[in-house]
């Protein structure tokens, strides 16, 4: 009777388990097996296509290497960055706001989320549609009379500086913060808040010492997942930035589409080194978390 | 003292006030664009307005049909897989302590921190090579692979949430594996599978680069019949495309809420 | 400090109405009650975490301060022992330097010395209670405003860390305002007891006179008083010869002064100086306990808990018995 329950026992154990391996192995064929078929295919050599160049290996690579390829992973590193932390920022400042008077402003929980299930398509057209100089925002500031001609609106549509890249992700990527976080600010709050009024602790102080170091963990792997996606993400460059602007996902896409198979590994490859940035600065993040966590701190 | 409280009160209303604009905004003359075909600088309001955009959308080459067709396909395909496979798989996590967990949860996450267009190249060319793959399914593994993190995760936060005690107690009354997903985690579990669902038919629907370089570009899915659209600059139609869009999204949310609210009143009764 | 009518209303619904409490300094206030009484809601709005609805809070001299801790240790788990100490410290803007060196004298205090750099989920429970009391305490409050501090904790540990917080207390010559269930705990520090039900308190008083005379029935059955008997039957009892008081309907009197005694022989031993009577009746409950037995005697429809002494006679259910009561060891209150 014991031997039985044991080895049932065990058995459910294993059963629990086994309802792991369907996703797990679907993760490692095609998001691990993808990529390194992917890679696999960058490596393939020029020689399929053409006789010269035989034995050149990394041609796609090293073709990458040079001065604009370079810069072009300055721009759009920088773009994700300022991305993922303005949203990062502005996502918990404004839940923030929204726990401390949520019972006041159900609506506006509405309005800060309504973005989440909105696609990125939509969402660069529909900062094409308000930034443009001919565009929404610019009417208004006309018709107030801060502006008089529709060159005097400033350009944040394929501009220089990615302005309307930025908002447009922002408008995404707040709310996505905003939605992630709020669950948690939320019972932070009620467990902690009384705690350090207790003890003479203002709400910024509450904020700064206790809820925002608590939350640290999770709201950097929102930021990490903000940036992450940026990175990588094609829709709002493709219609927002100019075309010179060197966002590497639309360089990748159109050497993917427009310019044939011969082709096809340079744009592997492009995809191949922001995946492998993403994958450093998580790498760095899990490292500094983990020596955070050997120090002893417990957070959840 | 009491003018830096009410400073600071002022900045807070500002801050609320300026992203609630932000984010509110920008819908407005999408309404507006979708019912006019003229609509000149600097009006706030256009002269003329027309149906044509919404007649267009709905002709042969509007193939607004199609588009909602095809994405729908996808996204029940999409949904169907994470259901499959994300639910067991988020179980298992959430009631069981091993070795190695960090890692695999880390594996069935990681398309939400590293980007996944490689893998989709590399899944594209294998599906090549497998070419008894139908279209929608190929393109329904791709969603999969972008879905299954957001499903996984709200589901195990479920999963935790409603504990090991409860099946405890049911195992202690002699109720068998199944009776107890059955009888005791599904009905705890419905609310959270309605989110995770949600979520994985909007982005299914938002998701342009994975359909097109698993299709070849060939599926036209809503985003694909927009695209070109909103790069030529055709603002009314776009717009109209747009809203067609919310459509179903807004509809998914009303289903959500009554669905959430049947269940809860369901709930109540048993209760009561 | 001094309360003066404090009503505390949450939601439409009166959880406090018109408190009026005084606390001495230096002294320990135990304040009992059932659960939902309101002692905690009391506390929370004496520590101004809740808003008085309306009365007025006074302290002696200027304006004092409160410290408060809760049953659950609420350290912050991000910090270390030393810089949960310091929490209140660093709020007031105390420089880190100075900050560091006031916690650190202040573990000696606590016993907590070498565990300042610990988190809280590497210490044990006694040790994050102790933690919890020190946070509050670094701040020198002028009352410690304490609820339920240690009821999750087992009972030897309980005692020790109640014989350290007064004398801590006594040394660093705070007040303290303390919530506890516990009769024991309430007994051993207790300058004055009040008890509350719904909202008010009944009665304060200190904790001999509460048991010698509590003021209502309601009082005697929450302090678990044995032997509750109206005076009538009383009367009856000792067939009215003695004077019985007239103002207080009700008496108790504790099972160890209840004897039984063998109808023929042990009859004549008793002191007939003494007055007591003899009550005859029914053993209808028998348990052991550390001297004897605890027995439930029905006699008239009423109820009487008797305490034997040694485990050589063994009370039989069912069993006709006589017991004696000593009559000045009753206690008398009103109902």
């Amino acid at each position: 009777m014991w031997r039985t329950t044991k080895i049932s026992n065990q058995l459910n154990k294993y059963k629990g388990l086994l309802g792991i391996l369907p996703a797990l192995l679907f993760m490692l064929i095609f998001f691990l097996g993808g990529t390194l078929h992917s890679l696999s295919l960058s490596f393939e050599s020029k020689e399929t296509f053409s006789l010269v160049l035989q034995e050149e290996k990394f041609w796609a690579y090293k073709e990458l290497i040079n001065v604009t390829f370079l810069q072009s992973i300055g721009v759009t590193v920088g773009i994700a960055a300022a991305v993922s932390v303005l949203s990062g920022v502005t996502g918990l400042i404004a839940s923030l706001f929204l726990v401390e008077r949520s019972r006041h402003w159900k609506w506006l929980n509405i309005i800060f989320q309504a973005p989440v299930g909105i696609p990125h398509l939509l969402s660069a057209y529909l900062f094409m549609q308000v930034l443009m100089q001919s565009g929404w925002y610019s009417r208004f500031a006309y018709q107030i009379g801060w502006i008089d001609s529709i060159e005097a609106f400033p350009v944040l549509v394929h501009d220089e500086w990615g302005v309307g890249v930025i908002l447009a992700y922002m408008w995404k990527e707040v709310p996505f913060i905003i939605l992630l976080i709020s669950p948690f600010i939320l019972k932070l709050f009620s467990d902690w808040r009384e705690q350090s009024i207790a003890l003479g602790g203002s709400f910024s102080q509450t904020v700064r010492w206790v809820i925002v170091p608590i939350l640290l963990p999770m709201w950097v792997g929102g930021m990490w997942v903000v940036f992450a996606f940026t990175l990588g993400a094609y829709e709002i460059p493709a219609l927002l930035a100019s075309t010179s602007f060197g966002s590497i996902p639309v360089e990748a896409f159109q050497e993917y589409s427009q310019f044939g198979l011969e082709r096809q590994p340079i744009a592997i490859a492009m995809n191949m080194v922001l995946a492998g940035i993403s994958f450093l600065v998580g790498s760095i993040l899990i490292f500094l978390q983990l020596r955070w966590y050997n120090q002893g701190r417990r957070v959840w | 003292m009491v003018k830096s409280l009410k400073s600071s009160l002022v900045a807070k209303g500002l801050f609320i006030m300026m992203l609630t604009l932000f984010l509110f905004l920008p819908f407005i003359p999408l309404v507006i664009w979708s019912f006019t075909k003229q609509w000149p600088w600097p009006l706030l309001l256009p002269e003329k307005w027309s149906l044509d955009s919404w007649n267009y959308l709905f002709s042969v080459s509007g193939r607004a049909g199609e588009g909602l067709l095809n994405s729908w396909i996808v996204a029940f395909l999409t949904l169907i897989g994470n259901l499959l496979i994300g639910i067991p798989a988020s179980r298992g996590l959430a009631q069981n302590e091993f070795k190695g967990k960090r890692v695999i949860f880390a594996i069935l996450l990681a398309p939400l921190f590293i980007p996944y267009t490689v893998s989709i190249i590399g899944m594209h060319d294998l599906a090549i090579q497998f070419d008894f793959l139908n279209e929608y399914v190929s393109v329904a593994f791709a969603h999969l692979l972008v879905t299954l993190p957001y499903f996984i995760a709200t589901i195990w936060f479920q999963f935790r949430l409603i504990g090991n005690k409860l099946q405890e107690a049911a195992l202690s009354l002699g109720a068998s594996e199944w009776k107890i997903f059955i009888w005791i985690e599904a009905p705890l579990l419905i609310p959270s599978v309605l989110l995770g669902s949600f979520l994985v038919i909007v982005i299914s629907f938002s998701q342009y680069l994975p359909t097109w370089i698993m299709s070849g570009g060939t599926l036209q899915t809503i985003p694909l019949v927009i695209f070109p659209f909103a790069n030529s600059g055709n603002s009314s139609i776009v717009a109209a495309y747009s809203l067609l869009f919310f459509i179903p999204i807004l509809f998914l949310l009303l289903v959500y809420y009554l669905l959430l609210r049947i269940n809860s009143r369901k709930q109540f009764m048993k209760r009561g | 400090m001094q309360l003066e009518r404090i009503k505390i209303q949450i939601n439409q619904s009166i959880i406090i109405n018109s408190i009026d409490l005084q606390i001495n300094s230096g002294e320990i206030f135990v304040l009992m009650g059932p659960s939902g009484s309101g002692k905690t809601t009391l506390l929370k709005g004496i520590a101004g975490l809740i808003p008085f609805t309306s009365g007025k809070l006074r302290w002696e001299e200027k304006h004092g301060t409160t410290g408060i801790v809760f049953q659950e240790p609420r350290l912050f788990p991000h910090l270390t022992v030393l810089e949960n100490i310091a929490f209140g410290l660093r709020v007031k803007g105390i420089p880190a330097k100075e900050r560091r060196n006031q916690a650190l004298d202040f573990l000696k205090n606590l016993q907590l010395e070498s565990l300042e750099s610990r988190y809280p989920h590497q210490l044990s429970g006694g040790q994050q209670q102790r933690v919890a009391l020190g946070r509050a305490l670094i701040l020198k409050p002028d009352l410690l405003l304490l609820d339920e501090p240690f009821a999750s904790l087992d009972t030897s540990l309980r005692q020790d860390l109640i014989e350290w917080l007064s004398k801590l207390q006594r040394r660093l010559g705070f007040s303290i305002l303390w919530v506890t269930h516990y009769l024991d705990e309430a007994l051993s520090v207790a300058d004055r007891i009040g008890i509350m039900f719904e909202g008010a308190i009944q009665q304060i008083a200190a904790p001999a006179a509460l048991f010698q005379n509590p003021a209502t029935e309601k009082i005697a059955q929450f302090l678990s008083l044995p032997n509750r008997i109206s005076r009538k039957q009383w009367n009856k009892w000792f067939q009215s010869e003695l004077n019985l008081p007239t103002t207080q309907n009700r008496g108790w009197i504790d099972s160890n002064h209840l004897q039984v005694i063998d109808r023929d022989c042990q009859l004549r031993d008793i002191n007939k100086e003494v007055s007591s009577c003899i009550i005859s009746g029914i053993v209808t409950k028998v348990r052991p306990n550390r001297e004897g037995y605890s027995i439930q005697v029905t006699s008239e429809n009423n109820l009487l808990d008797v305490n034997t002494l040694g485990w050589n006679k063994i009370p039989k259910l069912d069993e006709k018995i006589s017991i004696i009561v000593p009559f000045e060891k009753i206690h008398w209150y009103t109902e």
